[in-house]
């Protein structure tokens, strides 16, 4: 999996950015549908983007019905894509794509080539996400080192080998959060707890029972982090319960010490690259708007995976990444291509939905965020479909299917718009 | 205990430390700067407005009023001579009350009388918004003032250390000065210093000192026998936006101080000379070792500058930071000689406008040193002129190739956010960077919205190994703020 010199040609069929799980899937997936010419690149030295350092297992369930580490997952893809002989460059960093007459010019850079155009009938962004910070969200106190955000962490540990502190306070619940938390306790440090900002955990909840349950690691909700104590190295932090507007209750903090703050505290579609061809991004998912075929705002140009929204699990990803081929492979046929005239609405109890736009010709899976947890509830779209749930939380994402039948009535009417909400029956 | 001999030691590589050294390398001397800090620029120089005043604020009488014009006729004079960035951007100081009207004017004729070209009082909204879009209703009038100029504070100090270094000026990082003993028979100073951890194992001796240790000058005074002043530190905070934000305002918009705060500059909206939106800062007396953010002050800028400004896009804030400034209970800056020993020299108090006149500070210490008897033999070999790390074109990427054919690290992108290449990392690290801040802050390489998420890991493995030094050693900021704390088996 080198980059070698003459691999890479100046005009392709489809150009892939980003190898990870999302990039992989539509590189395979692109190969197994007849696409040919095609480019994967990737900016790491390797394949795989953040599955390499997650050593945990759990992934591949939904897909290949067992337990696979991240590793183990990733390597799956690698090897179909070195025995399908797709151009793969790494070490490549893609900074700039252009439309220009229907055709895209990608501007990448790497230490073997310096800067170099491609020319692309079509692109498929599997860009991944990148992580919230400190900085974003407004945590008070010193600047020291030892505050770090989980997936650095994880990487410092398992990829480049190095253990960042001894005593760790994890700084939100969501799955990377625990997975961390109990990673960090297996290697030998104190976990002194983990903290949520909200009444409720956004992580799986086998996550909870595995990651802190098992090894007794406090969880608290309803509690941040308000302030960070030390001049050069971190020494401890404040915490302090939240009310339900999630503003710190007075006089309610404590003191924890600690070496190191891990930060869990959401996850940003990387879009910068999408951003430098005009692509219209949602401002609920921070990725592009989509239609049904994973077509951005730029014809030709497709997004999938976590740059297009933040999935709960890879084999998600993965399904995204063929997706996104798929809708690739009927632009590249030109065939007729039915415009996404139907518009769809978040409503209430709804954070997004995806795709954002439909045609009403084809069966649609949604995937549908909840903005809070709901028992006994249901998602309905508009006045002609409804699905009930026992339970709905923000931290799952449900899927939700709709036949181009029940679609094409509206569509075939004069219904441009239509709103996908929750109620409780 | 390892012996050092100097003519010229000079406490504090901050703005104004570096460009004592930078200008006393013009002559023929052996210059000492000491620094506690691993870096240049790392206190005071590295957390304020990032503006060259012209000259129009401070109090009759003073030199941080008199000096002001002259320093940044002087900072222009010799900012390109060192590649330091400068935008000659102009600004506005906004009223929002009628009665401050007559302020403005006043400042206006108090500028004009030290020289400051352009001022001008605009009145009302359609006026004002012609020169700043974004301006808010609530402004009535504003001082425009054309000479204004925004620049880097920490690349202006790194630029002047890298030039004083070349023209073999030497510099002591890491050492704190814990005592100053005066020799009256050899004339001589002999200045202990100690590490991070209390160690303590160099003796300068030292023909004359300069005290440039910003908010711990006072202290530093002392140790000589001068305990005339005292020097309090005035906390500042501000806000970072990320580096497409700073299209938002068009100019620096600052703001009145407050009338209980007239020690304070007041606030600002400004765009960064590396195109980021910088939004503070409130005035606190604090400790000095305190540079930390709190929630409410932070708010309190956040309201009060919202007032000002229409729309300020705080959704993309990076991050907050704290600043401090020296202010000596003087009220103003102290400059020359101690009363009963000319070959110890304060450059203390020096609050804003310190970056301004910085250039100027330097001359004005050559002079005393000379007054004090120290000879100035013009230094034949001395190179004035300095260039900044050559950074990747954004704009025109292909354009990168003829960097690239110089130096194959120019196509390695380590920092996606602020595209920054292996090869300015590198460069940094010959120039001087140790730590992980001090590729930050000449390269910006961790300084955008990911925060070092990317490339913080892949700097720290290059520091390890451009300076054959294990990776659990590369610290973030000097001292014991390591970033990993062990390699694991």
């Amino acid at each position: 999996m080198q980059q070698g010199k003459n691999n890479y040609k100046k005009k392709y069929d489809l150009a892939i950015i980003g190898g990870g799980p999302a990039g992989m899937a539509a590189a395979v997936r692109a190969h197994e549908l007849g696409i040919i010419n095609v480019l994967l690149i990737e900016r790491d030295k390797y394949l795989g983007g953040i599955l390499p350092q997650c050593i945990h297992a759990g992934f591949g369930l939904k897909i290949f019905n067992r337990e696979l580490t991240g590793p183990e997952y990733s390597s799956i893809f690698e090897e179909k894509i070195v025995q399908s002989g797709i151009d793969t460059m790494l070490d490549t960093m893609a900074l700039n794509i252009k439309s220009e007459n229907g055709l895209k010019i990608v501007t990448a850079a790497n230490s073997s080539f310096g800067y170099f155009d491609i020319e692309a009938k079509s692109v498929i962004l599997a860009l991944g996400c990148r992580e919230r910070t400190r900085g974003q969200i407004n945590i008070p106190g010193s600047r020291p080192s030892g505050v770090y955000t989980a997936g650095v962490i994880q990487r410092m540990v398992n990829i480049e080998g190095y253990l960042p502190g001894k005593k760790v306070v994890v700084l939100g619940s969501g799955d990377i959060g625990l997975i961390m938390a109990r990673r960090m306790h297996l290697e030998g440090c104190a976990v002194k707890g983990v903290f949520e900002i909200n009444p409720f955990s956004t992580g799986l909840l086998r996550n909870i029972a595995q990651c802190l349950d098992d090894f007794n690691i406090p969880l608290y909700l309803s509690h941040t982090v308000t302030g960070i104590i030390g001049k050069k190295r971190i020494e401890a932090v404040k915490v302090s319960k939240v009310d339900e507007k999630l503003k710190p209750v007075k006089g309610s903090d404590r003191i924890i010490e600690c070496d190191t703050l891990l930060l869990s505290v959401g996850l940003i579609p990387e879009n910068e690259l999408s951003l430098t061809c005009g692509i219209l991004l949602d401002n609920k998912t921070l990725g592009p708007v989509v239609d049904e075929n994973c077509q951005t705002s730029v014809k030709g140009i497709f997004s999938c995976g976590n740059s297009l929204f933040v999935n709960d699990i890879v084999d998600n990803v993965t399904q995204a990444g063929q997706a996104a081929a798929e809708g690739c492979l009927a632009y590249l046929n030109e065939k007729p291509y039915e415009e996404p005239s139907i518009e769809v609405q978040a409503g209430e109890g709804i954070l997004y939905a995806v795709p954002q736009k439909i045609s009403g010709f084809k069966d649609v899976t949604f995937s549908i965020r909840v903005s809070r947890p709901m028992k006994n509830a249901y998602i309905a779209f508009g006045d002609f479909f409804k699905k009930k749930f026992k339970f709905l939380t923000p931290g799952e994402m449900v899927f939700i299917k709709i036949k181009k039948d029940i679609i094409n009535g509206l569509a075939g009417g004069k219904t441009r718009v239509i709103k996908i909400y929750t109620g409780s029956k | 205990m390892k012996h050092l001999k100097t003519d010229v030691a000079v406490i504090g590589a901050g703005i104004t430390g570096c460009a004592i050294a930078r200008q006393l390398s013009r002559y023929v001397l052996n210059i000492l700067v000491i620094e506690k800090e691993p870096d240049a620029g790392c206190g005071t120089t590295r957390a304020n407005s990032g503006l060259v005043h012209p000259g129009y604020a401070g109090d009759e009488g003073t030199l941080r009023l008199t000096m002001c014009h002259n320093g940044s006729l002087l900072f222009r004079k010799i900012a390109p001579e060192l590649d330091i960035p400068m935008i000659y951007s102009g600004s506005l100081l906004h009223a929002e009350k009628r009665q401050d009207i007559a302020y403005l004017e006043e400042l206006k004729k108090k500028g004009t009388k030290y020289g400051v070209k352009g001022l001008r009082v605009l009145r009302g909204y359609e006026e004002i918004k012609k020169i700043e879009p974004s301006i808010s209703k609530n402004v009535v009038a504003s001082l425009y003032c054309a000479e204004h100029i925004i620049t880097s504070p920490y690349e202006a100090a790194l630029a002047l250390f890298e030039n004083a270094a070349e023209n073999s000026a030497k510099f002591l990082f890491g050492q704190k000065v814990f005592s100053i003993k005066y020799e009256k028979s050899s004339k001589a100073f002999f200045i202990e210093t100690e590490d991070y951890k209390g160690v303590k194992s160099i003796l300068i001796e030292a023909s004359y000192v300069i005290n440039a240790a910003g908010v711990f000058a006072d202290e530093i005074a002392a140790m000589a026998g001068d305990d005339s002043f005292k020097i309090q530190s005035i906390k500042g905070q501000y806000f970072l936006l990320d580096s497409n934000t700073g299209p938002h305002v068009k100019l620096p918009n600052l703001r009145l101080p407050d009338p209980d705060n007239i020690r304070s500059k007041g606030m600002v909206v400004t765009p960064t000379s590396g195109g980021n939106l910088l939004v503070g800062s409130n005035y606190e007396l604090t400790d000095k070792n305190d540079s930390s953010t709190t929630y409410d002050e932070l708010e309190e800028i956040r309201k009060k500058l919202s007032r000002l400004i229409e729309n300020i896009p705080f959704e993309k804030i990076i991050t907050a930071f704290a600043g401090s400034r020296a202010y000596a209970d003087t009220g103003d800056f102290i400059l020359g000689p101690i009363p009963h020993n000319e070959r110890f020299i304060n450059a203390a108090g020096i609050q804003s406008p310190g970056l301004t006149c910085a250039f100027l500070i330097a001359e004005m210490m050559a002079d005393y040193l000379k007054d004090a008897g120290l000879p100035l033999k013009n230094n034949s070999g001395f190179k004035p002129q300095r260039e900044a790390i050559k950074k990747i074109n954004k704009e025109n990427l292909l354009e990168n190739n003829s960097l690239y054919r110089t130096d194959n690290k120019y196509g390695e992108i380590i920092c996606r956010c602020e595209k920054v290449s292996e090869a300015e990392i590198v460069e940094a690290i010959k120039r001087g960077a140790a730590t992980i801040d001090g590729i930050k802050f000449r390269t910006r390489a961790g300084m955008g919205r990911c925060q070092g998420g990317y490339c913080m890991l892949r700097v720290l493995k290059i520091l390890s190994r451009e300076l054959g030094v294990p990776v659990e050693e590369i610290t973030k900021s000097g001292g014991n703020s390591f970033v990993a704390l062990k390699k694991m088996n």
